[in-house]
């Protein structure tokens, strides 16, 4: 998906291209998720968002598309939250806040 | 049972006791039955057997309210809660989200733990519906070998061969739970360890997710008897969303 979703933008496609791009890579190319595919997110430099704070210390789990609220995700006080953002390839992402960057200093965790 | 969880809470250092649970897992359980380390065999025989019932027991309404407190509120407030009763877990509240809050006892530790049939160990946690299905008969299983006055050998062999004989669940997709409690006690020595959720796998061998690696928040735990591979995740707060030790 990382590499398939970086070739479209760097082809210079508009936005539309690459979701019907990804749509049909998810379709037939992307192999299928392997059980406990999981990646760590705890870098102090990381600037995921312009909202407020721009960064998270946190792990990400990749799971076909579930409810939400199997892993109690979203909810008050929850160190899990459900990310979107490969919904289109059938893949939901559950953050969970570890609280610590890499470096071992302590990151903010507002739930 | 109040009164010895205060009291456990002050031999607590630090937050880095679960760390050490962690660690000693890891370097204990791939060991069983070959030679355990010289500090498990000096502390082996601190519960050499099953304490009176009593001393495992709670007070119904304080037991309902631990096992809640695993989670935070928004999930253990629709959730099943068990309490313990002479012959097994009883449901004390019916549950609307399909998760499950039980307060587990020291027989469900490792059988090697040192803290194994400790009475004052509390361990509540909330499983997640898929959790629920399979890793929970775990939990109704080994309590009912242990209620039943079984040996340690006659529990760990008994599980053994239900597993053989796969009369036990293996974990299903996405089975996990949350262990956040601020009163969870996991026993003289680690006190009331971190708080973290953790995540089963049918037993995995090239599972690794950087388990035990310096300035990791993973952690691993092999099960056995139990073909069970278990990741623990710390996290920083308890379920109450009070900020846990971080040193």
């Amino acid at each position: 998906m990382t590499y398939k979703r970086t070739e479209m933008v760097l082809a210079g496609q508009s936005k539309a291209q690459i979701e019907e791009g990804i749509k049909a890579f998810a379709k037939k190319e992307l192999p299928a998720l392997e059980p406990g595919a999981f990646t760590y997110m705890m870098s102090k430099e990381a600037y995921l968002t312009d909202s407020d704070g721009h960064n998270m210390a946190h792990l990400m789990f990749y799971t076909p598309l579930m409810d939400s609220a199997v892993w109690g995700a979203g909810v008050d006080k929850s160190p899990v939250m459900l990310n979107p953002q490969f919904a289109r390839e059938g893949i939901d992402v559950f953050m969970v806040l570890t609280g610590m960057w890499s470096d071992g200093t302590l990151a903010p965790v507002n739930n | 049972m109040v009164a010895t969880i205060m009291a456990a809470k002050g031999e607590v250092v630090n937050g880095r006791a679960f760390t050490a649970v962690a660690a000693l897992m890891f370097v204990v359980i791939p060991a069983f039955g070959v030679a355990l380390p010289s500090r498990a065999q000096d502390d082996k025989t601190l519960y050499p057997r099953m304490a009176p019932i009593e001393q495992y027991m709670m007070d119904r309404n304080a037991e309902i309210a631990l096992a809640r407190s695993a989670a935070p509120e928004a999930i253990s407030r629709d959730a099943e809660v068990l309490v313990l009763g002479r012959h097994g877990y009883e449901t004390a509240v019916k549950g609307k989200n399909g998760f499950v809050c039980v307060v587990e006892r020291s027989w469900m530790a490792p059988f090697d733990d040192p803290e194994f049939l400790n009475p004052d160990q509390r361990l509540p946690l909330c499983l997640n519906p898929p959790a629920a299905r399979s890793h929970l008969l775990l939990t109704f299983k080994t309590t009912d070998l242990a209620l039943a006055g079984l040996s340690k050998t006659q529990m760990f062999d008994s599980i053994k061969s239900a597993f053989d004989k796969k009369e036990m669940p293996l974990p299903e997709p996405g089975a996990m739970c949350y262990m956040m409690s601020k009163q969870q006690y996991f026993g003289r020595k680690y006190g009331n360890a971190d708080p973290h959720l953790m995540f089963w796998f049918p037993k995995t061998d090239n599972m690794f997710w950087g388990a035990g690696l310096p300035g990791s928040p993973v952690y691993v735990h092999q099960y056995s008897p139990e073909p069970i591979t278990e990741f623990i995740i710390s996290v920083s707060k308890w379920s109450d969303g009070t900020a846990a030790p971080t040193d």
